[in-house]
Formats: C-alpha cells, sequence, structure tokens
C-alpha cells in the first residue's frame, strides 16, 4: 500500500513524531500560525505499528482515494472524499464522513478522535493524534511532578516535619522540649533528603533532570501515609486483640514503601514499567525479609509478643480480657509444646544474625 | 628471730610454719595482682560460685578482700594438723590433660573417701566423657578421684580419692555441740592455686532468709577454696566451703547438717544426670511450698497492692524516682528467693523472683504515657529475650502464650513464657509479664520469673502471683 501524500504536507520519519514544525521545508509562517491545530495522521500495520506518519499543519484534512484529497489512500475501495479531519467550535478533533455509506462502520458519520484508539478507512487501520499527544504513562508523569511541586511539597515537608515533632513530643517524658524537636525535625528533613537525594541521582543518571523536589514531597507524602497506616493498624490489633493483624501489620506498611518506590520509579524517573516494579519488590522485599528473619528469630518471645510492644492508645476502647482460670487454660498448651522442642538443636541456624 | 606461734610443737613445726609465712610473702604480690584479676572476673558473673575462671571459687564475689589473716598460733597448729588430710581437686580434659578447674576437698575416711563440693566435680558429672578428676595432696602425691555421690542442692560431693589406705582423715563435730557466735572457726583449701592456706575467721550463725541452712563465715574464702574445709578450734569439721556473698569477708560454709546424710547414703548405682533432675525436682517442690505455704503479703504501691514476699523466706527491696521537677513517677519493689543452685558454670536454676513497677504520668498525658509505657515494656521484653530466648544446651527457646486478662479487677495485657529443661525431665522455666492497661495515666507491670519448677508449681506460683495485686 503506497501513501501519496499531499503538497501542503510533509513526511516525517516514524520514529521523530516530535520533530519541530520549523524542519518543514515550505512555508514555515504558516507552520508556526496553526501549531497546535495540526495533526499527525498515522498509517499502522496489523500489530498497530506505525508505519508511516504525515503531519498536517492546516485542517481541515481530507483523507481519501481521489488526488484532491489531502492524504490520498492508494486503494479503490475508497469513496473520492472518504472522511473529513476537522475541529468544532470547542476545538475538538472530529473526524466527519460526507457519505455515510463510506464510513467507518457504515453508519457513524461523525466522531471525535481517541488517540489512542485506530479506525478502518477502507481497509487501512488509520489513527490520528496531534502535537500534545503524549504516552500514558508520560502524561501520568508529568502530571505527577506538577502536581508534587508547590503547595503539595511544602504540606508535605511540613506534614512530614510535624510528625517527626509528633513523635518527639510522644517520647519526651524528661520535658526537653526544644531541643528534642528542633533535633527530630532536622533528623526527619535529613532522612527525607537522603531519600530523594538517592532518587534524584538515579532520575540524572537515566534523564536530564533530578526532580529533586518532586522526590522529596513524595518521600514526605510516603512517610506520613507509612505512619497513618501503621497507627491505624496497631490501635485496631490492640483495641479487638487482633493477633493475626498485628503480626501481618508489618506488611502493608512495607507495601507502602513498594508502593513508595515504585512511584519514585515509575513517575518521576519514568523508568520502564517492568523496572519499577521490579525496584519496588526488591526494596520492600529486603526490607520485609530483614524484617521477616527478626521476627523468625524472636519467635515466640516476649519481644514477639503483641503484649508487650503496643500501647494502649489513648481514649479508644480496650479489648475484652479473659478470667485467670481461662488465661492459665490457655497457657497449659504450652508445658506439651516446649517438651516437644527438646529435640530442636541448641545452636541451630540463627536468621536472626542477618536481621539486626 | 623465731616466730613461735604454735602453743605446743616442735621446732621443726615452727619452721615449716616460717616457710609457709614467706611463701605466703613471697606469693603476695602476685597473689594481690591474681586478686585483682579475679575481682574484674567476678563483677561480671557475682552469682557464679564456679564462675568461668579456671578457678573453683569459694569466694567468687568478693575475691578483692583481704586473703588470709595473719596465722595465729591456732591456726598454725590446725593447718599442720591437716596438711595430709587436705587435697586439691583438678579437673582435667580427657584428651590432652589440661587443667579445666580446680577446687580442694578433704578426707573424711582413711578409706580415701573425701568431701569437696558438687560444683567442683560438676564437669565430672555432667561431661565425664570430656573430664577427668584427680588429687593433688599437700605432698605432691597425685592420684584419681571417682565420684561416690553429690548433693546438688547443698553444693557437696562425696568422692573417692584411689589409691589411699590408713589415710589420716579429719572428723565431724558432734551435732550435740552447736557451734556460737563468735566462735573462732579456720577455713582451709588451695586459695587461687598458689598453694595450700588457712584462714581463720568467726562463726556467725546461720544465714538468715535461706531456704537452707548456710554458715555465716566471717572470715576470707578465695577461689580454689571450694570444698575446702571448716574447722573448729579442736580441728573437727563443722562445715565445707562453698560461695561468698559479695561482701566485705563475708561467707557461706555447708553446715555438717547435710554432709552427714550424703555420707551415710549408700548408693548403688552411679551418680549421674538422672540424680541431678531427681534432686532439682525435690528442691523446686520445697521451695514453691514454702513460697506457698501462706497467702503472699500484700504491700502498697502507689494507689495498687501489690504481692511481696514472707520476711522469714527472702528480702524484697524498694525504689522509687519521686521528684517534682519529673513528668512521671515511678515506684517499684522486686523480691527474690536466694535459693539459686549451680548446675554448670552456664547453668543455675531453682529460684524465684518477681517485681511490680507502679508507673504514674498525669503531666505527661494519654498520649505520651501510653508511648512511655511502651517503649518501657517492650525494652524489658526484649531485655528478657535477650538473656533468655534462645535455645541453650540446658534450655528450649521460649515458647509465650498472651493474653488481655481480668484479675482482681486490674485489667491486663499479660504474657507467660516457658521453656522446658532439655537435660532435667519435667522442669520449667516459667516467665510471666503482666501489664495493666485500664488506666490511661498510670499503671501497674509485674513480672515472675521461676527457674526449675514443674508446670504444675509454675501455675501455682502464677495464680497466687496474679491474685493478689488489685488497685485500692
Amino acid at each position: 500500500m503506497a501513501l501519496i501524500p499531499a503538497d501542503v504536507a510533509h513526511s516525517v520519519d516514524a520514529t521523530a513524531s516530535t520533530a519541530p514544525a520549523s524542519s518543514a521545508r515550505d512555508e514555515p509562517q504558516l507552520v508556526s500560525a496553526h501549531l497546535d491545530t495540526g495533526v499527525f495522521i498515522e498509517l499502522l500495520d496489523k500489530h498497530e505499528q506505525v508505519s508511516q506518519r504525515i503531519r498536517f499543519d492546516t485542517l481541515p484534512v481530507t483523507i481519501g482515494n481521489h488526488y484532491r484529497c489531502d492524504y490520498i489512500l492508494d486503494t479503490d475501495e475508497a469513496a473520492v472524499q472518504s472522511v473529513v479531519v476537522e475541529r468544532d467550535e470547542a476545538n475538538r478533533l472530529h473526524v466527519r464522513a460526507p457519505n455515510p455509506f463510506w464510513a467507518p462502520g457504515g453508519l457513524t458519520r461523525d466522531w471525535i478522535v481517541d488517540p489512542e484508539r485506530a479506525f478502518m478507512l477502507a481497509g487501512e487501520r488509520i489513527r490520528i493524534r496531534t502535537r500534545d499527544y503524549a504516552p500514558k504513562h508520560r502524561r501520568m508523569s508529568s502530571d505527577v511532578i506538577r502536581r508534587l511541586s508547590g503547595w503539595t511539597l511544602l504540606v508535605a515537608l511540613a506534614g512530614a516535619i510535624g510528625l517527626g515533632a509528633f513523635q518527639a513530643w510522644l517520647i519526651d517524658i524528661e520535658g526537653v522540649r526544644t531541643s528534642q524537636y528542633v533535633t527530630a525535625a532536622f533528623a526527619v528533613v535529613g532522612m527525607l533528603s537522603l531519600w530523594a537525594g538517592a532518587w534524584a541521582i538515579v532520575s540524572k543518571l537515566t534523564g536530564k533532570s533530578t526532580h529533586f523536589l518532586a522526590h522529596l514531597s513524595l518521600a514526605a507524602i510516603g512517610m506520613i501515609v507509612s505512619a497513618i497506616v501503621e497507627f491505624v493498624f496497631d490501635s485496631v490489633t490492640y483495641s479487638f486483640d487482633l493477633k493475626t493483624l498485628w503480626q501481618y501489620g508489618n506488611i502493608v506498611v512495607w507495601a507502602v514503601l513498594g508502593a513508595l518506590v515504585w512511584a519514585h520509579a515509575r513517575l518521576i524517573v519514568r523508568t520502564r514499567a517492568a523496572s519499577a516494579w521490579i525496584a519496588a519488590f526488591v526494596v520492600a522485599g529486603s526490607v520485609l525479609a530483614i524484617e521477616w528473619t527478626s521476627s523468625f528469630n524472636a519467635r515466640s518471645t516476649f519481644a514477639q509478643s503483641a503484649t508487650l510492644n503496643e500501647a494502649r492508645p489513648p481514649g479508644w476502647r480496650m479489648a475484652s480480657g479473659v478470667s485467670l482460670d481461662s488465661f492459665q487454660k490457655s497457657a497449659a498448651r504450652l508445658e506439651a509444646a516446649a517438651e516437644a522442642l527438646k529435640s530442636e538443636k541448641p545452636e541451630g541456624v540463627d536468621l536472626g544474625q542477618y536481621g539486626e | 628471730m623465731k616466730f613461735c606461734f604454735q602453743t605446743h610443737g616442735s621446732e621443726r613445726t615452727t619452721v615449716k610454719m616460717q616457710r609457709i609465712r614467706q611463701q605466703l610473702s613471697k606469693s603476695a604480690a602476685t597473689f594481690f595482682g591474681c586478686l585483682a584479676a579475679f575481682a574484674f572476673a567476678q563483677q561480671a558473673a557475682p552469682a557464679n560460685p564456679a564462675g568461668a575462671s579456671a578457678v573453683i571459687s569459694a569466694n567468687p564475689g568478693n575475691a578483692s578482700q583481704p586473703a588470709m589473716s595473719p596465722a595465729s598460733p591456732s591456726g598454725q597448729r590446725l593447718f599442720d594438723a591437716a596438711r595430709d588430710k587436705l587435697v586439691q581437686i583438678r579437673i582435667l580434659t580427657r584428651a590432652g590433660g589440661s587443667q579445666a578447674s580446680v577446687g580442694s576437698g578433704f578426707l573424711i575416711a582413711a578409706n580415701g573417701t573425701a568431701l569437696t563440693n558438687y560444683h567442683v566435680i560438676s564437669q565430672l558429672v555432667l561431661e565425664p566423657q570430656r573430664f577427668r578428676a584427680e588429687y593433688v595432696r599437700v605432698d605432691g602425691k597425685r592420684g584419681e578421684v571417682a565420684l561416690i555421690n553429690f548433693d546438688v542442692v547443698h553444693d557437696l560431693a562425696l568422692i573417692r580419692l584411689e589409691g589411699l589406705t590408713n589415710a589420716a582423715h579429719f572428723s565431724l563435730r558432734g551435732a550435740a555441740e552447736p557451734l556460737r557466735q563468735g566462735e573462732k572457726i579456720y577455713s582451709l583449701g588451695n586459695p587461687l592455686d598458689l598453694g595450700f592456706a588457712i584462714s581463720e575467721g568467726t562463726y556467725n550463725g546461720l544465714v538468715e532468709r535461706r531456704l537452707y541452712e548456710q554458715i555465716h563465715f566471717t572470715g576470707a574464702l578465695n577461689p580454689g577454696m571450694s570444698g575446702g574445709p571448716a574447722l573448729d578450734e579442736a580441728g573437727r569439721v563443722i562445715g565445707v566451703n562453698v560461695a561468698g556473698t559479695g561482701g566485705e569477708l563475708a561467707n557461706l560454709l555447708v553446715p555438717l547438717t547435710y554432709v552427714r546424710p550424703l555420707v551415710s547414703d549408700s548408693r548403688s548405682t552411679e551418680p549421674d544426670k538422672k540424680l541431678i533432675a531427681s534432686q532439682l525436682k525435690m528442691h523446686q517442690a520445697v521451695m514453691v511450698d514454702a513460697l506457698l505455704a501462706k497467702p503472699f503479703k500484700r504491700q502498697a504501691l502507689g494507689p495498687a497492692e501489690v504481692a511481696v514476699g514472707d520476711d522469714s523466706l527472702l528480702r524484697c527491696w524498694g525504689n522509687s524516682n519521686a521528684k517534682p521537677e519529673k513528668l512521671y513517677r515511678s515506684e517499684s519493689t522486686s523480691c527474690a528467693l536466694r535459693s539459686s543452685l549451680f548446675v554448670d558454670s552456664n547453668f543455675t536454676t531453682g529460684t524465684v523472683s518477681w517485681d511490680h513497677t507502679y508507673r504514674v504520668g498525669e503531666k505527661l498525658g494519654a498520649w505520651r504515657f501510653a508511648a512511655w509505657q511502651q517503649r518501657v515494656v517492650s525494652a524489658q521484653g526484649k531485655a528478657t529475650d535477650a538473656v533468655g530466648a534462645k535455645p541453650t544446651r540446658y534450655l528450649t527457646r521460649a515458647l509465650c502464650e498472651d493474653r488481655f486478662i481480668n484479675a482482681q479487677g486490674i485489667s491486663y495485657r499479660a504474657a507467660v513464657c516457658v521453656r522446658a529443661h532439655r537435660e532435667f525431665e519435667g522442669l520449667f522455666d516459667v516467665t510471666v509479664r503482666a501489664n495493666s492497661v485500664d488506666r490511661e495515666v498510670e499503671s501497674l507491670s509485674s513480672s515472675l520469673d521461676a527457674k526449675g519448677v514443674s508446670f504444675a508449681n509454675a501455675q501455682r506460683l502464677i495464680r497466687a502471683f496474679l491474685e493478689v495485686s488489685k488497685w485500692r
């Protein structure tokens, strides 16, 4: 199939979709004046890969097999004038078929252009995009980077510092106050900066910009979300005596960490999707593995027991207790269980040594 | 110039005593150097009678005390008379014959039967395939040691010194002649592996608040003298050197009350670990029965009432950090039964201890108090785990059960952890931690540790312990 560009258009390489309009060989003023209204007509193969891309700087554009069309389909199946690409009053890009008989689908006369979808016209797979088009993940990334700056950054950073100060206040039972809070705030800022700095280096190595502030903002949000998730889990666990939730609560926290790593990698650094997932699994998985080995080493000990590691959240309900009889009855199982452990090696593999 | 300390004795005896004194003088510098080293070592393990040192300590907690008082004429006479009856017990590795530890012993029968401490020959009982024992007499003659019987509860062992017949031996002071406080007694042994020596002191009655009788000996005992005899002025045995207390010249002797049954107990089987197990079981039964013979006494601790022990059996200690400038206050009381038994240099058992801490933080508020409580209790839990949660040669790892419980109107978050004794069937180490959770700015934390008890007795203790505490 041969595509014959009309004289008002020029051919561009399929891999250079963002080539500047000034590279056009004719009428540079016209191209400049209609920069935002131009479209790319893309001819796709059956695998939806672009086999040819033509840029038109003025609308409307007609696509058909007549030599009066702007974009000529070299096929006998097409009508003299198959479709017209034009903008409506709201500046939306439309495809209109003057003759419904030749319209794709037979009856559809007019539809809004979807840059993600191709349509069939005279046996050809055609897609229309504009200069504003960006792949989905890049569009999201740009959006995220923009949203993470400005007020979001200020609020997130203030929140993280506030969280650090709150935690310092919680443990300030000696009334040291100012010095302790400032230290905590510096610690939070330092920690976030280190984290964001590491990601900024990754950004710089894989692109042109460090996006340090975006990384910093995301790190601060991650810290706040982690703290909230952990608090909610601990509180619910304690208030309702949900041991299982306590045991697996860390997994949720590390899922938050994994999501944070994914967001850094995918949305800001703009790595490939697979790389972002691998980074998330490796970082969160490693930390979870360390936690797990520590937990394994401390299994069935006081350190492992929810009893002694979770404080009662003030003002919340407290789980109802059992009688001393019930407690002793349930503890009775420990006699046989402890006897059964005699065969366990005194000095077996100590996974805990790698965990802490 | 001659030193004639003895009231009756030959010229030859005087010369011998002079030599001994000279030897002691020559050894002084080395001796005090060793003392410093021992003092340092014992700070790390004050309750371990044998310690980790190669020399079996008769006084592990007080090695820095003056080693020997100047010998009196009586001392010279007694030492001279005791020379042939004293032995040093050496524990040697079977593989290379290296010296693993040393202690003292003394003959009580002409056929070579001798007494020493269990902790001197414990390696012989626990690991006979790795260790053997030999004795060395004052004149340097040596021979093999065979185990006849032991009493792990009172730290005594009956041994046979092979190759001795018609040996000179000590006689035991009769039960009908009780010692009087202030009476002079003399302790003999081989301190610090320096050579045989005598230490003069006084009898100060029986130690108070003990499950079993022990003689309070005010005199020097040093590592290496364990298992040596304590004599009255007539040269009769009144006790066996056993341990120090950590105080200045305050040391302990095992009275003859426990020696006589051991000597008269003719065992047909070779003493082994099973004998230790049966003795430990008897001990824990005696201990728990004694503790629970009367209901626990109550003592005020802040607005709570908590369990404390019977004054005749144990001592409780208190502490408080109450200061007006502080945002919080805590008061605590801790009680411990001094009944710990030596089994191995790495393993003591057979004791019960507990403590209560009341914390209040009105100025802290509920959030900070909760955070403080969490940190304190968590740290205590981790500290407990650090010293004993992993499996060891003698204990399994801990298994725990935790619950919210209500007892005497207090809501606790409580946990009980159990470790079984690997070597001794039916014995457990049990730990209970209970933290009250029903008040926002005050709490009561209670913990109980019972080592080497049967599970049934552990349950009795837990119930008795938790049923006492209440808010007033």
